[in-house]
């Protein structure tokens, strides 16, 4: 493989173990890319303000689905302010210009080759917004 | 004659030597500007750089007339005589937003315009925008199998309450070329207008609006080799002259008062403020390019390469099983394009191997027609489209390319 498609982008967007959808979630959302079609839905169980299970349906590219499992796998127990600030830390790390160097959010480091790929951003955003707006 | 693509390779200077490997298969977006486009704009901001059409100084004189064998030089390629109806504008899109606003102060509530499902973004969205302000209602031709305009159904979808018929010329997806002889008479029998939208139709060669009997044709030049930021709409003087303008400001009027304005006859009346005038000259000069290629040999080519492309993905998927190509048959007439689904692989995945492995610079997504893709049931699509600088080469590096994605990606 190469770069952008390493084996641990490649093995999250395989990692099906969060997808999927509740029966009666407490919140949800489905958001798409218009530019290239990648449509994710987000599914929150919440306790109080405080997440405390995800399911998601992703249709897109293999950075959506890796972005979609990394996301659910990492957001038990965040509430919505924590949800905004993981997803504005991730967007200032990837679109930092060259020479500043913003450390992308703790576990997702994989995501830093796509830091010269500025048009593969919204994949890996899509479900960071989609999670903030269900909530 | 044959047509001498090696020759036409040379004039394009990022074809010929910019990135060491590159397949530039993205023209439906964006075409490569040839060297001569690059001097004439060049030539203009080193030479006769001036506002148009007021100041009586020299070099005034020289861009306004500059500016004015533009103008001209776009009648020539549409094939009209009165230069006066050629508004210059940003693009097709601002085209088509400028007319759906002007025309559409003289709408009531309940008229009708009908669209299609084919259309770009560009030629709905105003639309949408217009129906929003006023209440007019918004039809949408069908497609058949093969993503051409439904023209069995056309009778049934315009009526006493039709308007505007505004549809592609031809497709960015599909690739079908639409019959606008029998849309044009069906429309004005009705008594309604017909709009086209040439973005991806007027790259191919100069065109004959008063034989299309069309009322309004938009296209860009940056998709006709030549810059953005400028495109033209066309329209009939009998009725552009009755539609009041869609901005206001410098240029396009004769005299302001604090009470009122009289506004310019055409085409200043629909030209406020400075126009595009370097990208207006760029325009000119790429199509006079345009038409100094042996237009029969460049039309062969490109319909060669389409069908070698097309060829080939029937060779690595001959089934068609895992390759779903979009639009007409092979040997049936469409633009130099091709879009379609690979199973099981994105079109953002599909791109990005294309470009990282073997420098083949695809587009992937709804290519702004997100209706089309809906009907057809997909979440979109890979398109590979041709210009006069591509060749074999590019086609062959394509079609190993989907090969490789097929075994990566599915």
């Amino acid at each position: 493989m190469f770069e952008m498609y390493n084996k641990k982008i490649l093995a999250l967007s395989k990692d099906q173990t969060l997808a999927g959808t509740f029966d009666k979630p407490d919140y949800e959302s489905t958001l798409t890319n218009p530019l290239c079609g990648d449509r994710v839905r987000i599914q929150l169980h919440c306790d109080g303000n405080h997440i405390t299970a995800v399911r998601y349906q992703a249709r897109g590219c293999l950075l959506c689905k890796a972005a979609c499992a990394l996301f659910a796998s990492n957001a038990q127990g965040m509430d919505r302010n924590d949800l905004l600030r993981l997803r504005l830390s991730l967007e200032a790390s990837l679109k930092a210009p060259p020479g500043l160097d913003i450390p992308l959010p703790a576990g997702h480091e994989i995501f830093t080759v796509l830091r010269t790929h500025r048009n593969r951003h919204s994949c890996v955003l899509l479900p960071y917004v989609a999670a903030f707006e269900a909530l | 004659m044959g047509f001498d693509v090696a020759n036409v390779i040379g004039e394009f200077p990022l074809i010929r030597d910019g990135i060491a490997t590159l397949h530039y298969l993205d023209n439906a977006a964006t075409a490569q500007v040839p060297q001569c486009v690059i001097e004439a704009m060049t030539a203009h901001d080193t030479r006769s750089r001036a506002n148009v059409k007021r100041a009586v100084y020299h070099l005034a004189e020289q861009a306004t007339l500059a500016f004015d064998e533009a103008r001209a030089q776009v009648g020539h390629y549409l094939g009209i005589s009165d230069v006066g109806e050629v508004i210059f504008t940003s693009g097709a899109t601002a085209g088509i937003n400028m007319l759906a606003w002007s025309f559409g102060q003289e709408l009531k509530p309940g008229d009708e315009v009908l669209l299609s499902i084919l259309e770009h973004h560009s030629n709905i969205v105003p639309w949408q925008m217009l129906r929003e302000r006023t209440g007019i209602v918004l039809r949408f031709l069908p497609v058949d199998e093969a993503c051409r305009l439904d023209l069995a159904e056309l009778e049934r979808h315009i009526g006493p309450r039709t308007k505007l018929v505004a549809l592609t010329h031809g497709s960015n997806v599909s690739g079908a070329v639409t019959d606008v002889a029998s849309i044009a008479r069906c429309t004005h029998e009705h008594g309604a207008l017909l709009m086209l939208d040439g973005a991806q139709v007027a790259p191919h060669g100069p065109l004959d609006l008063p034989s299309l009997d069309v009322d309004f044709y938009v296209f860009s030049s940056h998709k006709v080799y030549g810059p953005t930021g400028v495109g033209v709409l066309w329209g009939r003087r009998e009725y552009m002259e009755k539609l009041p303008p869609a901005f206001g400001g410098g240029e396009m009027i004769t005299s302001v008062s604090l009470e009122g304005s009289l506004y310019e006859h055409l085409p200043h009346r629909f030209e406020a403020g400075t126009p595009p005038i370097t990208q207006a000259i760029g325009l000119s000069a790429a199509l006079a390019w345009v038409m100094r290629q042996n237009l029969e040999g460049m039309q062969q080519h490109l319909w060669q390469l389409t069908e070698r492309a097309l060829a080939g993905l029937k060779s690595i998927d001959p089934m068609m099983r895992r390759i779903r190509i979009l639009g007409p048959s092979p040997g049936e007439q469409r633009l130099p394009l091709i879009s379609f689904v690979l199973k099981e692989a994105h079109p953002h995945d599909i791109c990005q191997v294309m470009n990282d492995r073997h420098g083949v610079a695809l587009r992937g997504g709804f290519h702004c027609a997100q209706p089309l893709h809906d009907f057809m049931g997909i979440d979109g699509s890979t398109r590979a489209s041709f210009a006069a600088y591509n060749s074999m080469n590019d086609v062959d590096a394509f079609l190993t390319g989907v090969e490789d994605c097929m075994a990566l990606l599915c």
